[in-house]
């Protein structure tokens, strides 16, 4: 599904120097994998994701998702590849304050093609599938914390994504709010997507299949 | 509060940006406010230069029998009113005649006013320095050569300390200056001052009343010449007052039955900004006043309602610290006055700022006027109280308007929310959503559109008067104007001289045909007769229904020369134009009308031929008094009608010519028609023609020339339009740039402030073409509902503005689809501007900044 060969990212520092944050990454997915990032702190996990994400593009090296090239798309074909195969979970769940939960579900797809009505049998179907329909009409600051990222899970697999990105999806949460999201995940990759996410807990990496130790950019176990 | 002040200003130092922004648009607007109210104060409700105004009329002459014909007084009346009345403390006489002041080629137009000795005693104003006239100068036939020079003349001549004594030339004669008025002295009008001040006894000699042959010496009891004004005895109102000058009236009435016959005299306040025979005549002036206000006031209210928005985005900003303040214990009271303070300290810098533009463009406003008139326009420069009282005003109100919203709002955040919800965004709740995010954006737009709307039907009206078809087709004409009376010519060798001067332009290289004409098209005089059918013996009393009993048309006069018709292009369609011996010799007494006066005078019948005469002979003509035979013209050609005046409203008038030996006018132009005109030859064809009179006497003081073109650009009418065109451009203009820019604040900031959104959008699957979208969608509501309201706005103002209108209707299709364009293009590149920006958001940046 992933293959990343020789990939690096740095920012400029001040004078030419150049600061890496990630070097020399090889690292391969297979479909139906559930990779575990973890790491201490400032390791690039976050950074490695965002990649993977299709957010930044400022990297060096080779990118295969799915067979397809990333490297060598434009960043127009890049978006719609991303469109089609990826969705992200954010730590802090990053729901829109001013948007129902409804609304925020609805985000997703109508950056896609979808028409209005497929649109509303796909919300309506994810809110019964994270039995949260009684709160469709809620805003954000209306929900626990729990709720909100289940939320933004429902959020990231409602365009049907093959491949599920998840930084640090527990990070805000109580613990049994956590494992709920962990369980939610295991489903979610029996069911076929394939799931990288970074974690900071030995618990939660256990949930998934096999675990990928970064450190100071580079990757230290797990290749 | 001291504290307040403090710490508003701390505040308002830490945001530079913001406070030098909020200045600059709320000087704008209370800089227009200022220059706007400076004007309308100082010609519309400001004291008059004169002490004690209340116990100052003027007197009106009214005739009984039709109380709408007014006239003036002759001096012998004047003096039988000041002597015989019983309820002024004292009364003067003067009147404002048109001189040339300087000698040969350095003479200018101005005005000047003569008038009793009395006149500033009257006024209650002493002179700054030297003497008022002395009686003895006021005596007909004494004709003293003494002048009072205005306090600007003096100015113009550096303040010269020996100026008393020095000489002035007026109209070609030397006069010794005895005084000068005081500063910002105007006279009995507001702004439009009167150049010199000349004693009654050289009335005679420097007057020059149009129509000449009527013309009456000063010390004739049959003159109108002059307006009488008078202070009331303290106690007394001009109602008061009418018994006894009605009394006054009737016993010289029954004095001079003739001169005095049908006349009552009545008191009325002095008007303003007119010197008039007929009272109330300066009422509609007076109308312009709302409506300049009205436009300054609504670009303050823009400027006030961009503020109001800055300062809740701001507010917004600071919402954190306001709830923390809040749940701290502090009382929403003390919040809300912080506010107020703050916005307060803000208008008080944006009113400095304002009076300081307000006071520089009211100059440049005068400075433009000035140009145009002959008058002096004395406007004393620099804040007075009710300036600064104004100001201050506008800043209280501005303070109100701009401050009070945002406070309340802001204060008003549930404390819990605002902790929890992420710093400084907008939340939308739902009742809003449907409505436009910012009423205030919504509300500047529509009031923007309203005024440039309205500038836009202006200019629309000054476009067409500008190609107004004027019926005349002079070519390439120059307008040479003369005056030779003011090189103290008398009619006889004038008239010689204009004769000789008109062969000479005609022969010039390049030059077509010259005339000469008494009176220009279009230009600031016009002279009209009356005009009846020669040799109708009607009663006295008899109210002629038509041209054959009698009935007098009003038809515009003018005396001209023989080539006058070919040269300004005016083909003659029956009969014949004027012969050289006609034009310049008192021969046959022979007319040429117009097809307007034509068809009123002989409304089936040929006119060709037949004879008329001047029906409005005045008092005092032999003629009349005598009940002999008038003087008679025969009509030899007819010419087709042309406007009189550019705006010309209703139905034509009827017009007259008469060969110029028959109408001798001192103060005349030449028309001198050249093959063609060179582009950027102009100086030198001009050089030609002055060269030319210089030839023939080089003290005859050339008043004006240029071209027929510049002739009718230089028009009054066209000047007001134009005025009006360009105040509104300003004013839409201002109101237009504060809209957009507070358009493009409040987008710039809410993308600014949103980039987390937009960042998880874009993290989400957004692509650029998408934010554009979104963020353009929502300016476009704000733009939409604006115009929306804003054409509402503007059709009630063109309603409003139909009256001074030219040429357009009120809902003219042109500037409605206009304004609309102009505004929408303007308000896209606003919100198109913070749009692109927002899609140019790094979503891992955006995500990381938390
Ligand atoms: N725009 C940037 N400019 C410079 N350095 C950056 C930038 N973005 C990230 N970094 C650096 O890259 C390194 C990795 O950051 P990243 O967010 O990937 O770490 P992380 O492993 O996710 O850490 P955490 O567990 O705290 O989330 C950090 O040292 C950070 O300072
Ligand atoms: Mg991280």
């Amino acid at each position: 599904m992933i293959k990343l060969k020789n990939l690096e990212r740095s920012y400029p520092l001040a004078k030419e120097k150049f600061f890496y944050v990630l070097r020399d990454i090889n690292l391969e997915v297979e479909e139906g994998d559930f990779v575990s990032i973890m790491g201490p702190s400032g390791a690039g996990k976050s950074t490695l994701l965002h990649i993977l994400g299709m957010h930044d593009h400022g990297w060096r090296g080779e990118y295969f998702l799915g067979g397809t090239a990333v490297h060598h798309l434009k960043p127009k074909e890049r978006a719609t590849l991303r469109n089609e195969q990826i969705g992200f979970v954010f730590q802090q769940y990053h729901l829109l304050d001013d948007l129902t939960v409804y609304e925020n579900l609805d985000i997703p797809l109508s950056y896609r093609h979808y028409k209005k009505s497929e649109r509303a049998a796909m919300v309506a179907d994810m809110l019964d599938r994270f039995q949260i329909v009684g709160k469709k009409d809620l805003y954000p600051s209306q929900l626990s914390g729990g709720q909100q990222q289940l939320v933004g899970v429902a959020r990231a697999i409602i365009a049907e994504p093959k491949l599920l990105l998840a930084d640090e999806p527990t990070g805000n949460l109580h613990s049994s709010q956590g494992e709920e999201i962990m369980e939610l995940f295991c489903k979610l990759n029996e069911q076929g997507m394939t799931i990288v996410q970074v974690t900071h807990s030995e618990k939660n990496a256990s949930y998934g299949k096999r675990v990928i130790q970064l450190r100071d950019g580079w990757i230290v176990k797990g290749e | 509060m001291i504290r307040d002040f403090k710490f508003a200003f701390r505040q308002l130092l830490k945001a530079p940006a913001f406070t030098i922004a909020a200045v600059t648009v709320l000087a704008l607007g209370i800089g227009v406010n200022t220059a706007v109210f400076g004007l309308v104060n100082t010609v519309f409700f400001a004291p008059p230069a004169y002490i004690k105004p209340h116990e100052m009329v003027q007197l009106f002459s009214q005739d009984k029998k039709d109380t709408k014909k007014s006239r003036g007084f002759s001096y012998p009346t004047y003096v039988d009113i000041r002597e015989q009345n019983t309820v002024f403390s004292d009364v003067m006489s003067f009147n404002l005649a048109l001189v040339g002041i300087g000698q040969k080629g350095d003479t200018r137009r101005a005005f000047s006013a003569i008038v009793t000795s009395n006149y500033f005693s009257v006024l209650g104003v002493p002179l700054a320095r030297g003497r008022p006239f002395l009686p003895e100068e006021e005596t007909p036939g004494h004709n003293a050569p003494v002048a009072i020079a205005s306090y600007s003349y003096w100015q113009k001549h550096g303040l010269d300390p020996n100026i008393l004594g020095s000489q002035v030339f007026i109209n070609g004669r030397a006069f010794t200056i005895v005084g000068i008025t005081p500063k910002g002295f105007v006279g009995t009008m507001q702004i439009l001052s009167p150049e010199v001040w000349l004693p009654m006894s050289v009335y005679d000699q420097v007057a020059n009343d149009f129509g000449s042959q009527n013309r009456t010496t000063i010390d004739d009891r049959k003159g109108t010449q002059l307006r009488i004004m008078g202070r009331l005895k303290p106690g007394l109102t001009a109602a008061a007052a009418k018994p006894e000058l009605a009394g006054l009236a009737a016993n010289l009435e029954k004095a001079y039955p003739v001169e005095q016959k049908d006349q009552t005299f009545m008191a009325e306040r002095v008007p303003r900004n007119t010197v008039s025979n007929t009272p109330g005549s300066d009422t509609k002036i007076i109308a312009i006043a709302p409506l300049l206000l009205g436009m300054a006031v609504v670009v303050l209210l823009v400027a006030c309602l961009n503020l109001a928005n800055m300062l809740l985005a701001r507010g917004t900003a600071r919402r954190k610290e306001i709830a923390i303040r809040l749940a701290l214990g502090c009382s929403r009271w003390r919040v809300v006055r912080q506010l107020l303070t703050e916005g307060f300290v803000l208008a008080l810098l944006g009113g400095m700022g304002g009076l300081i533009l307000g006071l520089w463009s009211s100059d440049l406003l005068v400075g433009s006027m000035r140009k145009l008139m002959p008058l002096d326009i004395v406007w004393l420069a620099g804040p007075n109280p009710a300036i600064l009282a104004a100001t201050f005003g506008f800043c209280l109100l501005g303070t109100l308007m701009f401050a009070l919203g945002p406070a309340l709002k802001i204060s008003r955040s549930t404390v819990v929310t605002d902790l929890k919800e992420h710093a400084g965004e907008d939340v939308v709740r739902p009742s809003w959503k449907f409505l436009p995010r910012h009423p205030l954006v919504v509300v500047q737009i529509a009031f923007s559109l309203a005024l440039i709307t309205a500038a836009a039907l202006f200019i629309r009206g000054a476009g067409k008067a500008a190609s107004v078809d004027t019926g005349l087709r002079p070519g390439a004409s120059y307008i040479l104007e003369v005056d030779a009376s003011l090189a103290g010519y008398e009619p006889k060798r004038a008239e010689e001289l204009y004769r000789n001067l008109n062969q000479r332009l005609a022969v010039l290289p390049g030059v077509e045909r010259a005339s000469i004409s008494s009176i220009v098209p279009f230009g600031m005089f016009e002279l009209s007769r009356k005009v009846q059918r020669a040799r109708v013996h009607s009663a006295l009393d008899a109210k002629p229904a038509t041209a054959a009993e009698g009935l007098a048309f009003e038809a515009a006069w003018n005396s001209v020369g023989a080539d006058y018709f070919s040269t300004v292009g005016l083909p003659v369609t029956r009969g014949r134009t004027f012969t050289e011996a006609e034009a310049t010799q008192p021969g046959r007494n022979v007319a040429i009308i117009d097809e307007v006066l034509a068809k009123k005078l002989w409304p089936d019948g040929d006119a060709i031929g037949q004879r008329i005469q001047y029906a409005d002979q005045k008092v005092g003509t032999s003629a009349d008094l005598n009940g002999g035979e008038k003087e008679s013209m025969e009509i030899v050609g007819i010419v087709p009608a042309t406007r009189h005046a550019l705006f010309e409203t209703e139905e034509p008038i009827g017009g007259i010519y008469v060969p110029f030996a028959r109408g001798f006018q001192s103060d005349i132009s030449y028309f001198v028609r050249f093959r063609s005109l060179v582009p950027g030859r102009e100086a030198a064809t001009a050089d030609l023609l002055r060269r030319a009179v210089r030839d023939i006497d080089p003290s005859i003081p050339i008043i004006s020339l240029r071209t027929f073109a510049q002739h009718l650009d230089s028009n009054l009418d066209l000047w007001l339009v134009r005025a009006g065109a360009a105040l509104f451009s300003i004013f839409g203009a201002l109101a237009l740039g504060l809209a957009v820019v507070g358009l493009y604040g409040v987008k710039a900031y809410s993308v600014a402030r949103r980039t987390r959104e937009i960042g998880i959008r874009m993290a989400l699957g957004a692509q650029a073409g998408a934010v554009l979208r979104m963020i353009m969608r929502e300016g476009f509501v704000m733009l939409i509902s604006g115009v929306a309201i804003g054409l509402l706005l503007a059709i009630a103002t063109a309603k409003i503005l139909s009256g001074i209108l030219y040429g357009v209707g009120a809902l003219d299709p042109v500037a409605f689809t206009v304004a609309p364009l102009v505004m929408t293009a303007a308000a896209l590149i606003a919100t198109w501007l913070p749009a692109r920006r927002a899609t140019r958001v790094d979503p891992v940046q955006a995500l990381r900044n938390e």
